[in-house]
């Protein structure tokens, strides 16, 4: 398989790939022999908006093989310029400002970030919109047709009645994320897990590409170990 | 005065509304980035 047949693509949880050892990086080496940066993008604290907007920009370039997706928390901000804007980061008092969160910098964004949360946000608007970007997804990956798709979900649902959404074209991991690493501090994490767990994470993706079922539907992928 | 009043007691109750719904959705989406 060539390199940019895999695509990897998300939120924070995909983010990091410029170590070898990080996830997507990894699984993109172990898919295809050849030690490079993944092919797409993890936009840490942004919406679903910014993985949308990737993911249909890396299938007019060329329709990979696999595609991992990872998706994020639904109450994010869409942006088109993939603000990380969540409810942590636009309104917590210290948060820490890199390169590629810029926008953090300048107080307008933030305060606008923060009111929306405060009196505009609509938590069942949010949940629809991302239901029905997954049924777009869906029409998405049929119209592709990859032949293998991963869907890890990030978080929880956003209400303890709803259930996880499984896929109807590819493999849906039925374990959140999150659920995994919320134990873990996050200072010197690399997409939310230890460099090992980013390992582990690899090499259990790529088991579960090897033995690919033949049927969409959940999975448990052993991600942590 | 008593508008006064019953405007302070409706936006205290509206800000502490608004305050329990940041902090729920914190708790679901607590990373940063």
């Amino acid at each position: 398989m060539q390199h940019s047949d895999i695509l990897v693509i998300g939120d924070s949880f995909a983010q990091r790939r410029d170590s070898e050892s990080d996830w997507p990086t990894l699984l993109a080496t172990l898919q295809s022999g050849v030690s490079k940066h993944a092919r797409g993008q993890g936009f840490g604290g942004a919406s679903w908006w910014s993985t949308r907007k990737c993911l249909l920009a890396e299938l007019a370039v060329n329709v990979p093989q696999v595609l991992i997706i990872c998706h994020t928390e639904a109450a994010r901000i869409p942006s088109d310029f993939d603000f990380g804007l969540n409810v942590a980061s636009a309104t917590k008092v210290q948060v820490p400002v890199t390169a590629e969160h810029a926008h953090n910098y300048v107080p307008a964004i933030r305060e606008a970030a923060a009111m929306y949360y405060t009196y505009l946000t609509s938590s069942d608007y949010a949940n629809w919109a991302q239901t029905a970007w997954y049924s777009e997804l869906e029409s998405i990956l049929t119209n592709y047709n990859i032949p293998k798709v991963v869907h890890l979900h990030c978080f929880p649902p956003a209400h303890s009645q709803n259930s996880l959404h499984c896929f109807k074209v590819g493999v849906t991991n039925s374990v959140p994320l999150w659920d995994l690493c919320k134990d873990i501090p996050q200072a010197s994490t690399r997409n939310h897990f230890t460099g090992e767990q980013n390992i582990k994470i690899a090499h259990a993706i790529n088991n579960t590409l090897v033995a690919y079922p033949q049927a969409s539907g959940w999975v448990n992928i052993n991600l942590i170990g | 005065m008593f508008n006064w009043i019953k405007n302070f007691v409706y936006e205290w109750k509206a800000n502490r509304r608004y305050k329990k719904r940041i902090k729920e959705m914190r708790k679901r989406d607590p990373f940063i980035y």
